[in-house]
Order: C-alpha cells, then sequence, then structure tokens
C-alpha cells in the first residue's frame, strides 16, 4: 500500500534523510543577493523569486527565436554590473560580441570559451557531440575554479540526438559541482535538460501563442503578413524593420512553487533602437 | 646570586652598536698598487657581520652588537675593521657608535677611526658642518628601480634644506639640533623633523640588511631516463617544494619559471653535448605554490612534450617580490590568481589558446567584427573600485551603474561564424522563399521583407541617404561580401527570424530559358517561382570552397561514387572470370577454390592430373 506523501516525510525526517526535501529547505529572501543572481528585470525578478538561485544549475529553455540569448545577455550584463564575472562557454561559438556590447555586459568581465564548431560532419556525425562534450568539460573547468557570479553554458544550438546522447548523470555530476557556492550556474537550450530539483526552469516562448505551442498556420503564397499575424507570433515591426519580440516566459520548475504559475511578458528591443 | 639578576661585573653589551665605513671619492691603491673596486666595502662589512647595509658604492653601516664579547670594546672593534681595510688596500672612514645615524656621518664628516661612546651621539656631531646632511643616505635601502630615483629626489631635497639652514645663519648640525621642532616644521615641514633627528644622531629607520643575490635553482639527476609526465610531477614536487620555501622567506613570489629537461638522445658531434628541452614559462602573477607551479609545468610539457627522455631535471625561478593583497570585507570574491592561471592553462590545452578568453569589440565595419583579449583579473583594481574613497564618488558611481529596471532586454542576435548557404526563391524582385539544406536550419516562406540596402563594399562612396542604413547586416546565415542585402523574417515550425545579407541572385540569372510567369500551370512542370538553385551555386565562387560541396551532402554526389565503387569492386571479378575461361583453352592448372583467384603457382595434385 502506498505512504501517503506526509507519512513518507515523516519518515523521513525520522531517518535524517530529509535534506533534500523542498519543505525542509529554508525559505529564501529575494532580496538577498547572495542567495539569488537578480537579472535586474523588476518583472522577470518578480517572477523567478528574487532571480537565479545561487549554487544550484538552472535552465533557460526555448525554441529559436524565443528569446534565449536576450535573456542570457540581460542576466549576463546585471552580473557584470553587480561586479561579478561571467563565464559563458558556447559550445557552438554562436555568440555576437556586438549584441553583448549592447546589452550593457561588461566584457572585460566576461569569460567567453568558444567551442569549435564543424559545418557539415556528414556521416561523421559525432564531431558535434565532441564538440558537445569539449564544452562541458570547459564547463566543468571553469566551476572548478570558482567565484564565478554566473556561468552558462550555451547549447542552444546542438542538436537535439547530440544532446539526448549526454548521459543523465552528466547533469547531476555539474549540479554537485556547484552545491554549496556563490555561483549561479545557467543551461541554455533548446528543451529541458538538468531538471534540477533546486534549481529553476524557466521556458520561453513567442507571447500569445503559447509556450510550446508552435500552432502551424497555411501559407499562401508568401509575402507580407498583417501587423496580427505578427504580433501572434511575437514579433513587431517598426517601418518595416525588426523591432523586438514580446517573450513569455513561465517558470516550470522551481524549488517549491506549484507548476505554471503564471507567466511574465518580456519585451525586447532591437539593437539599434536600444 | 639568582641568575635573573644581572652581574654588574659582567661585560655585557648594550645590544645596539654599529659601524660605519666610508670610502671618500678618489683613486684608492692597495700594497699591490691597484685601485681598489667598490665591493671591498661590502667584503669588509661582510667579514664582520651578516647583517649590513649598503648606502651606495662607497658607504657600508654594519650591525656589529654582539661583537664585543668577541673581539672587545667599540674602540677595539674600530681597529679591527681599520686593519681589515688597510689589508685591503682600502683608505676609508670608520666611525663606531651607538646609533647608526651617528656612525654614519661622523664616517662622512671626519677621516680615520672616530669611535663615539653611548649617549654622546648629539655633542659628537654638534660641531659637524650643516653641509654634511647633503651627502646623507637615507633611503629605505631596497634594491629597485625606484631607489635611484627616490635618491635623486633626496638629493635635491637635502640641498634645498641646506641652503634654507645656511640661508638662516645655520652653520653646524648642533645649531639645527637646538632649534624648536615645532616652528622647524612649520617652516620646512615634516622633513625638516627628520633632518634634526639626524643632527642629534638619532636613527630614523632601522638598519634594513642588504642581502646578497640569491639564485632560485635547484637540478636533480635521475637514476634512469623518464619518459611520461607522471613520474616527472614527482620530480617536479621535489624541486619547487624547497624553492617555494626559500621565495617565503625571502618574501618573493615567481615571475618567471624555466624548466629544463635534459633528453637521453645520441649525441651526433661526440663532444658530450646533450639536447635539452627548454621550456620557459611567464606568470601571470607572482606566485610559489608549488601546487600551481607544477601544474602549470605539467601542462605546459604536455602541450609541448619533449621528443626523448629525461635524466636531468633543473628548475630555475625569476623571482619578484611578492604581491601585496589586502582582503576587503565589501569586496566581491574573485578567482585567486593560482587558480585564473591554471583554469588558464587548461582551457588553452583543451580548447587551444586561442578559443577563450574575454571580448573586445574592434573598430571596423565589418560585421560581427571582434577580438580576444586575455582574461585577466586585476584584484587590486576590485578592491580599491570598491573601497570608501569618497562617499559622493561611490554614490554617482552606483546610481550611473543602476538600470531602467523595466527597460526592454536588447535583442540578441548568434551568429553562424561558417556561413550557411541558403536558396532564395524570388519573385518580382522580392524574396518569398528561403530553404537551407543546412542541418538544424529550417527554411520557409518569406513572411516580411524590407531592403534590399548595401551593407559592405564602397558605402563609403554614397551620401547619407543613399544605401548603407541601419538594420540588416550582421545576423546569422548567408555569407557576407559585396552585393546587396536585405532582411527578412521566414516562417517555419517554430517561426524563425534569419537575416540573411546578400542571398538575392545575380543578375541575369533569375530566371531560366522559357520560364513561365508566376501564377503558371503547374502541369507545364515549370517552377512556380523564379529561382535557379543550381546555377546560383556555381555563380557564387565563395560556395565552392565552402564545407557544404562535401559529397556526403549531396545525394546525388554520393550515387555518383557509389557507381564508381561498384565498377571497381567489378573489376576483379571480371578478371577472375576472364582467368578461369582462358585456363581451359591454355590446359594450365588452376586453383580449385574462388572467385579471388591469386596468381600462385599450380600444386601437385594439379600438376599431375592436368
Amino acid at each position: 500500500m502506498p505512504l501517503a506523501r506526509a507519512d513518507l516525510e515523516s519518515l523521513l525526517r525520522t531517518r535524517r534523510l530529509d535534506r533534500t526535501l523542498t519543505t525542509a529547505l529554508p525559505g529564501v529572501d529575494p532580496r538577498d543577493e547572495t542567495a539569488v543572481a537578480p537579472s535586474a528585470h523588476a518583472g522577470l525578478d518578480a517572477h523567478l523569486g528574487g532571480g537565479l538561485p545561487r549554487g544550484q544549475l538552472s535552465e533557460v529553455v526555448g525554441a529559436r527565436s524565443s528569446g534565449r540569448t536576450s535573456l542570457l545577455l540581460q542576466l549576463a550584463a546585471a552580473a557584470t554590473r553587480r561586479g561579478e564575472l561571467v563565464a559563458v562557454v558556447d559550445a557552438l561559438d554562436a555568440l555576437d560580441v556586438e549584441s553583448a556590447a549592447a546589452g550593457d555586459v561588461d566584457l572585460t568581465r566576461l569569460l567567453w570559451v568558444r567551442g569549435h564548431v564543424v559545418t557539415n560532419p556528414g556521416l561523421c556525425g559525432d564531431l558535434n557531440q565532441r564538440a558537445l562534450e569539449q564544452a562541458i568539460r570547459a564547463f566543468t573547468l571553469v566551476l572548478q575554479a570558482g567565484n564565478f557570479g554566473l556561468v552558462v553554458l550555451d547549447v542552444a544550438e546542438a542538436p537535439l540526438p547530440a544532446l539526448r546522447r549526454l548521459p543523465f548523470t552528466t547533469w547531476l555530476r555539474l549540479q554537485r559541482m556547484v552545491e554549496g557556492t556563490q555561483t549561479a550556474a545557467l543551461l541554455v537550450g533548446p528543451q529541458p535538460m538538468a531538471r534540477s530539483s533546486a534549481g529553476l526552469t524557466l521556458q520561453l516562448g513567442a507571447r500569445g501563442l503559447g509556450v510550446g505551442d508552435w500552432g502551424l498556420e497555411r501559407s499562401g503564397n508568401g509575402g507580407s503578413r498583417n501587423n496580427g499575424s505578427m504580433e501572434r507570433l511575437g514579433i513587431r515591426f517598426g517601418h518595416s524593420l525588426f523591432d523586438g519580440l514580446n517573450v513569455e516566459a513561465r517558470v516550470v520548475r522551481a524549488r517549491a512553487r506549484e507548476r505554471e504559475a503564471g507567466s511574465v511578458t518580456l519585451s525586447t528591443c532591437a539593437i539599434d533602437c536600444a | 646570586m639568582s641568575p635573573l639578576t644581572p652581574n654588574p661585573q659582567s661585560p655585557i653589551p648594550n645590544p645596539q652598536l654599529y659601524a660605519c665605513i666610508y670610502r671618500p671619492a678618489g683613486r684608492e691603491e692597495n700594497s699591490a698598487g691597484s685601485a681598489g673596486s667598490a665591493s671591498d666595502v661590502v667584503a669588509i662589512a661582510s667579514e664582520f657581520s651578516p647583517r649590513y647595509e649598503c648606502h651606495g658604492a662607497d658607504l657600508v653601516s654594519i650591525d656589529v652588537s654582539g661583537l664585543e664579547r668577541l673581539l672587545g670594546p667599540p674602540r677595539v672593534i674600530g681597529g679591527e675593521l681599520r686593519r681589515e681595510a688597510a689589508a685591503r688596500g682600502v683608505r676609508a672612514h670608520i666611525a663606531v657608535a651607538a646609533t647608526r645615524m651617528a656612525a654614519l656621518v661622523l664616517a662622512i664628516a671626519r677621516p680615520g677611526l672616530i669611535v663615539v661612546p653611548r649617549g654622546g651621539e648629539a655633542a659628537a656631531l654638534a660641531p659637524m658642518p650643516i653641509g654634511v646632511l647633503e651627502k646623507v643616505v637615507d633611503d629605505d635601502g631596497t634594491q629597485s628601480a625606484q631607489s635611484a630615483q627616490k635618491q635623486g629626489d633626496h638629493n635635491k631635497s637635502a640641498r634645498a634644506a641646506v641652503a634654507a639652514f645656511k640661508q638662516w645663519g645655520i652653520k653646524t648640525l648642533g645649531e639645527l639640533a637646538a632649534l624648536p621642532p615645532a616652528d622647524l616644521a612649520a617652516r620646512m615641514g615634516k622633513r625638516a623633523l627628520a633632518w634634526q633627528a639626524i643632527a642629534r644622531g638619532e636613527d630614523v629607520r632601522p638598519l634594513v640588511p642588504t642581502l646578497a643575490e640569491e639564485r632560485f635553482e635547484a637540478t636533480l639527476d635521475l637514476e634512469w631516463p623518464i619518459e611520461e609526465l607522471e613520474p616527472l610531477s614527482f620530480v617536479l614536487t621535489r624541486l619547487l617544494e624547497p624553492l617555494s620555501t626559500r621565495l617565503e622567506r625571502r618574501d618573493r613570489g615567481a615571475a618567471v619559471l624555466h624548466v629544463l629537461l635534459r633528453l637521453v638522445t645520441r649525441d651526433p658531434s661526440g663532444d658530450g653535448g646533450r639536447d635539452v628541452c627548454a621550456r620557459r614559462l611567464e606568470l601571470p602573477t607572482p606566485m610559489r605554490d608549488v601546487r600551481t607551479l607544477r601544474t602549470l609545468a605539467l601542462l605546459d610539457l604536455e602541450a609541448h612534450p619533449p621528443g626523448a627522455g629525461i635524466d636531468r631535471v633543473t628548475i630555475v625561478i625569476d623571482p619578484t617580490p611578492g604581491r601585496v593583497l589586502q582582503h576587503t570585507l565589501f569586496a566581491r570574491a574573485v578567482p585567486t590568481p593560482e587558480r585564473l592561471s591554471t583554469l588558464v592553462a587548461r582551457l588553452g590545452a583543451l580548447m587551444g589558446p586561442d578559443r577563450f578568453g574575454a571580448p573586445a569589440r574592434v573598430d571596423s565595419y565589418r560585421p560581427g567584427a571582434f577580438a580576444m583579449a586575455p582574461f585577466a583579473v586585476d584584484s587590486s583594481q576590485d578592491s580599491s573600485a570598491d573601497s570608501a574613497g569618497s562617499a559622493s564618488n561611490v554614490v554617482v558611481a552606483c546610481e550611473s551603474r543602476i538600470p531602467n529596471p523595466e527597460s526592454p532586454l536588447v535583442s540578441a542576435l548568434r551568429r553562424c561564424r561558417h556561413p550557411v548557404p541558403a536558396r532564395v526563391a524570388v519573385a518580382a524582385d522580392r524574396p518569398v522563399r528561403v530553404t537551407t539544406e543546412r542541418r538544424g536550419f529550417a527554411g520557409g516562406t518569406v513572411i516580411r521583407c524590407a531592403g534590399p540596402w548595401r551593407t559592405s563594399g564602397e558605402w563609403w562612396m554614397n551620401g547619407p541617404g543613399g544605401p548603407g542604413g541601419p538594420g540588416g547586416s550582421g545576423g546569422p546565415g548567408g555569407p557576407g561580401g559585396s552585393g546587396r542585402s536585405g532582411g527578412w523574417v521566414g516562417r517555419a515550425r517554430p517561426p524563425e527570424i534569419i537575416f540573411i545579407p546578400n542571398t538575392v541572385a545575380p543578375k541575369g540569372i533569375s530566371r531560366r530559358p522559357n520560364m513561365k510567369t508566376p501564377g503558371s500551370t503547374r502541369k507545364n512542370r515549370t517552377p512556380k517561382y523564379g529561382f535557379v538553385p543550381a546555377r546560383y551555386f556555381f555563380n557564387v565562387p565563395k560556395y565552392a570552397t565552402s564545407a557544404s560541396t562535401s559529397s556526403f551532402g549531396s545525394v546525388n554526389a554520393f550515387i555518383s561514387g557509389f557507381r564508381v565503387a561498384f565498377v571497381l569492386a567489378v573489376m576483379p571479378f571480371a578478371s577472375v572470370i576472364q582467368e578461369r575461361i582462358s585456363s581451359a583453352d591454355r590446359l594450365l592448372a588452376t586453383p580449385s577454390s574462388g572467385p579471388f583467384l591469386l596468381p600462385l603457382s599450380p600444386i601437385e595434385w594439379q600438376r599431375v592430373h592436368f
């Protein structure tokens, strides 16, 4: 007969094995910068409970053009503004320096590790797999050095089969490495991978379209769309030029929180408009 | 008598007794007729005490405390010094006093041997002329490049002070010592109090012993050669530990680490010389941690392995003054220089030396231009930046850093540093569809587009109203280069924003012959849109060198290669068949097994039966 949850928790407390229970963990003060790494965006910080939890492996996931990189640079800028060091392990060498500078990231405090990219491995598909493993090793080295405020592993452009081939213990090992430190580790990818219980998983998507629901539209002969459909895709245009995105961010996994407890809308602005 | 009660009869000396040797300027000759060298003065001092301070090439002050029990009273000590100087052919002024400054001033001012009784320093210096202050050297004794500059500044200030004293009518050190200190400091500054202390024979600072140059080097000869890094690690640890201890005692850090490995190679010349693998590591910051030094050396040797076995290991360290680090409670913790240097070395070994660092913008109009700068953390700047030097400055700095919490995020782009070839379908000079065969990128219908405008190539020739406007450039997608470009938004699953510069087909290649206009019936089997993918690829030379021309990326190329392989496989079969057929005509013996008939000689059975 399965035990009830309360009976199970009391049994764990009796055996002093309750340290992993989220209800047993002390609450996090959202204003305590030693416990969370704020993003300097009031709405997002309120939704995240202060910011990314330090000493945990968090995730920002979403499809391409969902605002992942914009959010990554926002977090990096906030960290460098606080005087912290930031490390970005760019598995497939996709970081744009101009965007980082426009996002007010202090480049002198940014350690950028560029992965090796194989443009068209063909049948040799394991080359990108090796690049991914190399990036994880670099990520491990940076975590071991310690005292970085934010360490990011950017695997957003990595193919999903390569990510799925990574053993699940990889994320557990990284989570163990960052525990007890003041470092906020962040994983940027296409879908949740680490699923850390104490970390935070933030899913991004186009506003109005629903996170993860990309609803196909039948196309005609192509050509331009009206503004209504553009807004539905979360894309803003101004004078026929790209103006920014309207992104919906939702916390899908967090410590001691209800799943899908609301969402927050983030607006991005093109570099020339910033 | 209790052992703790001092015996008045026992000649227990006052612990402070100093002697000073000054060799005045001019050529000195010894008994052999050769001139003495500047090191003679130092050699004389080192004969009597290890605690001596060099104030220059001709002036040394010695701490002779304790020599009274060995040599006798101060006059005897002075006599021994004079005798030693004479034996070396050095004509020197020697003074012995209870304070270092009194001995120094007397040695400069008076020739011969002068011994001052304890407590009589002020009286002995009183009649000295005021001009002797210009020759008094009172630096801190550090042997650094800055000491020469400080010496020059000291001499200049001394001359100015002496000139001022002479104007006031002060001619002797006694008159200077008699001046009220407060009034003197009010007129001459704090430095005048130091002059007054010198005039009274008081020490303004303790003696700082001059230490001989020490070479930090260790060598170990191995009984048998080693060829792997793991045993070398133990050898390096054994050599580095005593060196690190010596560095710590001297308050030094390693600035450069030299690792010399003598290799076990055959000497072609026969003169006994052997190859030496020399590695030089410049450390980012002075350090003496054994573990860190060993790790850096091993990482370097792993990247540059020696070509043969090693039978001798030598480590030489170039010392430098240790870094002074003051921790604060309010500064952010940063990686220590040791950890950072280890991280940099490990990342260099893993990724390559040019694949990590701090990005830096460059002054260039090329989209995506950047440079990689070495990543370094200056902890002194961090601590000084956080120190409360001025409250108002701190407040202003904080205010300028805090952004608007409601401001939108900046739309960041991601770069495809290897160009992604794309096929663009064009209708009425407007792109309508973008497709690519690159894995991970999806094409689709163009929803909105803008342009074209020029983003590269002769942009400077046009005025502000011409091409070269904002946007469009610097995005992922197709190759750069001269030509027209624009930005398009494509729709795919899910919607993606792709900026593709220079994907418009060159002029004259936009239509095939006999191509119908868009909207024609599918029965004619003409493409609905006017795109020529095959010719587009050949018309752009850049694609000819792109990695996407691999045969594995094209089905047709793969099939053609397979046909060639099939032909090559059939050829030996055909030769075997021909051989078997022709062997019957020639009545030649053939092996019984096939299909790959090797040109072997017939066996005995075949020779008998055929």
